[in-house]
């Protein structure tokens, strides 16, 4: 069986217009892979960003996962919520991002997108708050149809993440390059 | 291929500059935290930057050597540098100016990071952190060479390994 080490951070995100947000992020694999050590997942600091848009979070991820088959590989899935300063929470956009394949140091940036809702959620929305939010999350980054789901897009999520391997090699498996 | 019992990373390098919209003068206590697998070698864990001062638009330089090395034999609790930025304000008192912390590279090479830095108190820990509110303020330039030993004897493959016009730094 192999190892997959992934080493790095949440950096922050961008494009959330200036207010309060944090993210909720897991891991999700398939059933041949088994979390050994790290978190599975966890939720940022609340950060509003001092000049712009971008919003910084520097949370640290250290994740250690057994594979024993190479379906099912691990994404992480991103929730960003907004706080306001009543301390209400909303949903500002979901993503979702491959871990990657190669050994290697990737910035990766994650679009997000949230459902639209109808004509008098979006009414609602923008009088009262409380955007629309999914009922079943794993369609983020399910591979299951979403041609009912009307959206617009959110900001970008920003990763930095540092992959090692063990073992690949003794299973016969070639992992390339960064291709960066 | 022989095998090895652990692997040894040695990391060096500085902690460059810091900008920090609007202020004018910074110092820097930095400390490396780490997993139980991990052995420290040679070089300290923490230590103190020198008061920079600097124009209103520029960078406050330190220019501050980082010089570590680990032994270890996972690659899980891979080291971190937290550092923390103080400064005086008008009255002369001591305040902090915010916080960041990134992961050291996990790869042979040398690196650029940008260690992010909020106005906030947390260590580089991933637990906890839900209840704290933070004010994003700038970035921590670091400049760091990672060199690995006996990382493929070991099993481990770290993405140096490929041919060097592949690997990107990480800017």
């Amino acid at each position: 069986m192999a190892e997959l080490h992934v080493i790095g951070e949440l950096t922050g995100a961008s494009g959330f217009r200036r207010q309060s947000i944090f993210c909720k992020w897991y891991f999700a694999a398939g059933q041949a892979w088994e979390l050994l050590e790290g978190q599975e997942g966890g939720q940022t600091q609340t950060d509003r960003p001092a000049r712009g848009t971008q919003s910084t979070w520097a949370h640290p991820i250290d994740a250690h996962f057994l594979c024993k088959g190479l379906t099912g590989w691990p994404k992480i899935h991103l929730q960003v919520w907004k706080q306001d300063k009543q301390g209400r929470c909303d949903i500002c956009g979901y993503g979702f991002c491959h871990v990657p394949t190669a050994p290697g140091s990737y910035e990766i940036e994650c679009p997000t997108w949230r459902p639209e809702g109808s004509s008098k959620e979006q009414w609602a929305a923008w009088c009262c708050g409380g955007n629309p939010q999914l009922v079943m999350e794993e369609v983020v980054h399910g591979p299951e149809d979403r041609f009912r789901l009307q959206t617009v897009p959110g900001g970008t999520v920003q990763l930095r993440l540092g992959i090692i391997m063990k073992d690949f090699g003794l299973h016969h498996v070639q992992t390339g390059s960064s291709g960066l | 291929m022989d095998s090895a019992d652990c692997f040894t990373v040695f990391f060096t390098g500085q902690i460059k500059s810091v900008k920090i919209p609007g202020c004018r003068n910074a110092y820097c206590r930095y400390q490396i935290v780490h997993g139980e697998d991990w052995q420290r070698l040679q070089g300290p864990e923490h230590g103190l930057t020198q008061l920079a001062r600097g124009g209103r638009r520029q960078d406050l330089v330190w220019n501050f050597p980082l010089e570590i090395a680990y032994r270890s034999t996972n690659a899980h609790g891979w080291p971190q540098v937290v550092v923390s930025v103080y400064g005086f304000d008008g009255w002369g008192r001591d305040v902090i100016r915010g916080y960041g912390s990134a992961h050291f590279p996990t790869f042979s090479g040398r690196h650029n990071l940008e260690a992010e830095y909020a106005d906030g108190a947390y260590p580089g820990c991933t637990e906890g952190r839900e209840l704290t509110r933070t004010i994003s303020a700038g970035y921590i330039n670091l400049e760091i060479t990672t060199l690995t030993k006996d990382m493929e004897q070991y099993g481990y493959i770290d993405g140096s390994q490929q041919p060097s016009s592949r690997n990107a730094p990480m800017r």
